[in-house]
């Protein structure tokens, strides 16, 4: 099989951009309406980007940050429309750009496994394209800025109501500066057999991404949205700082998995959060295997009796990275349940971060809280961190959380040595058999036709970890 | 510079340091600080414990503060409201058991240290007692020192007034081959915020157990802290607290640094809230910089007393009240069998302690 999900910077190369229109420098009023005015928006969204342009400029710049120091946002372009129009089928992309998708497998994987795709270059999305048996079952999946444009008054219900400009400086900064992702609507009682990915792709250095999403999974309808990231080895650095919202309805099934593998100088922000109605459930799985830096934690609100959330993520941080992942769960109403699984592994110097909270508001009684945090550090340079918080305000709500640190074990190694293998071989049998659990819990997130997809994530995932087994 | 411009917690907009200490309770001695008025203490709590205090640390008293201005006040304002307010400081040499009393001023602010040597099988009680209506706020630091190789025990019991808040500092230092059992109670009182930090040094061992309790009323956040950077030492942190119409938060830091290799350490926060308004916080951070640790985990829990259990002791005809008192007393009694030196008074406060949270009516909700 040749295609890999989830391709690395090793897996392709820069193509080519002849921008059609390029935006850099200062972050001011009239770069945010010159973005505006390109995209053809409505006066709403113009007024939501100045909005959130005068938060960005009054909000502090968090005091915890660590590893941005190089991030310089006056250096970047903010935003690069590729010169060539979006693509309804792979023929019509330019050849350099049809090749490297073609490198990264993904014409393959949406002919064998996806019901939908949308490829965004830099800023815009160049390519999208979906089953059309779904759009007569009410299905809506368009680039973002289309959406805005053609169901504006659908949009303006979602667009950054669940995570406010407010929230955060680079929540505003993305408020102001956002373009391209994916509206992803399913009608009430909508089930898609097959899964639709959004693939984010950074090709040029200095240039600053900040796609937006939106799925909408309407009441009893289920839906799995698979987010893949990119970019090749750049010459410098680029800035990512997406944004996420998820809405799942009353009895809806919403799966979001993350293939996180920017190349290591992109400096990756993410913002995710996800808002559950009554018996609404959603299964997050962030595999964040790139970047340089990475801050990122999905959100998940259970305001709905009985909702459900399951967050499960694998870190992996290498040499100079700085890792900050984690999860954020409240639990607003009776009977919500919800397991977060935390896998990290450093090596060569490399620091993961755990940073987590399940808020249990009072009245949300009967409700279940669980998180296990497990780092895993391979050598005397590399770090973990774990910084959870648990607010508990209902005496009838249940909330365990247990983490732990640890190393190799020498007496496993010691076995293993004793049974004949060099002790390279023994270290990567011990990470694979770290992480095979969480390997294992992704094909249960998975069936039908994507258990062929999962096949090869499995095999990248393991390759990945049998290389950092295999150091020192 | 002025106190007000110093941050009451480093990095304010870290969610990572976040104390759950409503600061604003200390705000009135901050703003207008008044000498100290008479100090008082809760005798029929001193005489519930059954111990007889060696020496008082009086609010009247003063002296003994020469040297001490360069106290670290790590750029924290009540630490810096302490540092500049300093009055009285003593130095205790403790052989065998030693038992101090500290005054709470009904009024006004005192602010007090101790340098507390602890000699080989020595153990010290540090008594907090004050009188639920005292008015007034005693800020105290405690630098705790052992001699490499000793063992030694401390017991803090802090029960503090219904109507200020209370703020104590202890830092331990255990070197090579030492052992410190730590056993911090805290039961009432408006706003306690107690921490304590702990440095281990090469094969030493350091335990720390908190109970708390938090009433009607009540606040408390206990902050533990520790840190290893030499080879074999043991930490172990075990908090267990109800909170019944209260609020309590646990934030224990356990911080391994490159160097200690074979040590490992455990911390362990159990709190539990009783009633529909009581809140409990818990943050058991752990921060390991690299593979040389054996182990190193932590663990939060937070969950309502069983039903099974409640059901099994009523059904033996116990009242609800008396059914829960069981489960508190036994729950706590279970983490004193560390503790040999402390067992004693602390047995004798646990009634206290059950009693504090079961006066709350909304246990009839």
């Amino acid at each position: 099989m040749s295609w890999r999900p989830i391709p690395g910077e090793v897996a392709v190369e820069a193509p080519p951009i002849k921008p059609k229109l390029e935006l850099k420098g200062r972050i001011s009023r009239s770069l945010v309406e010159e973005i505006s005015r390109a995209k053809g928006e409505p006066e709403w969204m113009l007024r939501l980007r100045l909005r959130s342009l005068e938060l960005f400029e009054k909000l502090p710049t968090p005091s915890w940050l660590t590893g941005v120091e190089e991030l310089d946002l006056e250096e970047l372009a903010h935003y690069v429309h590729p010169d060539f129009e979006r693509a309804a089928s792979w023929e019509d992309l330019p050849e350099p750009i049809r090749a490297v998708y073609e490198k990264l497998g993904l014409p393959e994987a949406e002919r064998k496994a996806l019901a939908g795709l949308a490829a965004q270059l830099e800023s815009e999305t160049v390519y999208l394209s979906f089953r059309k048996y779904l759009e007569g079952r009410g299905v809506i999946l368009m680039d973002m800025g289309e959406a805005v444009q053609r169901y504006p008054d659908l949009v303006k219900r979602y667009f950054m109501r669940l995570f406010p400009p407010s929230d955060h400086k680079f929540a505003a900064l993305h408020g102001a500066l956002w373009s391209g992702g994916v509206f992803l609507y399913v009608p009430e009682g909508v089930e898609l057999e097959a899964p639709i990915e959004a693939f984010f792709f950074v090709a040029s250095d200095l240039l600053s991404q900040f796609e937006h999403s939106i799925i909408v999974a309407g009441d009893r309808s289920s839906v799995h949205f698979i987010e893949g990231c990119a970019a090749p080895m750049l010459r410098r650095y680029s800035f990512h700082d997406g944004m996420v919202e998820v809405y799942v309805g009353e009895g809806a099934r919403a799966k979001f998995t993350t293939l996180q593998n920017w190349s290591r100088n992109i400096i990756n922000f993410n913002n995710k959060r996800a808002l559950l109605e009554r018996g609404g459930s959603i299964e997050w799985v962030e595999i964040a295997l790139g970047s340089k830096v990475t801050y990122t934690y999905p959100s998940v609100i259970l305001r709905g009796e009985g909702a459900k959330a399951s967050i499960y993520s694998l870190t992996f941080a290498r040499a100079g990275d700085w890792k900050d992942t984690g999860a954020k769960v409240l639990h607003l109403a009776p009977r919500t349940s919800s397991e977060v699984v935390s896998k990290s592994v450093s090596v060569e110097g490399g620091v993961s971060v755990y940073r987590g909270l399940v808020r249990v508001a009072e009245g949300a009684k009967g409700s279940i809280a669980s998180v296990k945090c497990e780092s895993l550090v391979l050598d005397r340079e590399s770090r973990a961190y774990t910084y959870p918080r648990n607010e508990v305000e209902e005496a009838e709500a249940t909330v365990v959380h247990e983490a732990s640190v640890g190393r190799l074990s020498d007496d496993v190694l010691f076995y293993l040595r004793s049974r004949g293998l060099r002790e390279p071989d023994a270290r990567k049998l011990v990470v694979l058999g770290y992480v095979g659990d969480f390997i294992d819990r992704l094909k249960d997130s998975m069936s039908g036709l994507f258990l062929e997809y999962y096949a090869v994530l499995k095999r990248v995932l393991e390759t990945e970890f049998e290389e950092m087994g295999g150091y020192g | 510079m002025a106190l007000s411009s110093i941050p009451y917690q480093r990095l304010a907009d870290s969610p990572t340091v976040k104390y759950y200490t409503d600061w604003r309770a200390f705000q009135p001695y901050l703003e207008k600080p008044r000498q100290p008025t008479r100090g008082v203490v809760d005798k029929k709590l001193l005489s519930l414990l059954g111990l007889s205090a060696d020496a008082v640390l009086g609010v009247a008293e003063r002296g003994g503060v020469a040297g001490l201005e360069g106290l670290e006040a790590d750029g924290l304002r009540l630490l810096e409201l302490h540092r500049r307010n300093l009055s009285l400081a003593r130095e205790l040499r403790v052989a065998g058991e030693y038992t101090l009393l500290v005054e709470k001023p009904l009024d006004g602010v005192k602010s007090s240290h101790l340098e507390v040597e602890l000699l080989d099988q020595s153990h010290f009680n540090l008594l907090l007692l004050s009188p639920e209506r005292a008015g007034g706020l005693h800020t105290l630091t405690v630098d705790v020192k052992l001699k490499p190789g000793s063992q030694a025990s401390l017991a803090v019991f802090v029960f503090d007034s219904l109507q200020a808040p209370g703020f104590l500092v202890l830092h331990s230092d255990v070197p090579r081959g030492a052992s410190l059992s730590s056993l911090i109670v805290v039961a009432r009182g408006s706003m306690s915020h107690v921490e304590n930090h702990a440095a281990a040094g090469e094969g030493s061992s350091v335990s720390v157990c908190g109970l708390l309790a938090a009433g009607p009323g009540s606040r408390a956040t206990l902050v533990t802290n520790t840190k290893q950077s030499e080879p074999k030492s043991r930490v172990s942190v075990d908090v267990l607290g109800f909170a019944a119409s209260g609020v309590l938060a646990h934030k224990g830091l356990a911080r391994v640094e490159k160097g200690a290799w074979g040590s490992s350490l455990v911390v362990r926060s159990r709190l539990t809230p009783l009633t529909p308004t009581s809140k409990v916080y818990a943050m058991p951070t752990l921060e390991v910089t690299s593979n040389e640790v054996v182990e190193a985990a932590h663990s939060a829990s937070h969950a309502p007393v069983s039903d099974d259990v409640l059901f099994y002791l009523r059904s033996r005809g116990l009242e609800l009240r008396d059914a829960l008192r069981l489960v508190i007393e036994g729950s706590y009694l279970a983490q004193l069998e560390k503790f040999p030196r402390a067992r004693q008074p602390a047995e004798r406060l646990i009634p206290e302690l059950s009693r504090g949270l079961l006066a709350t009516p909304s246990l009839d909700a």
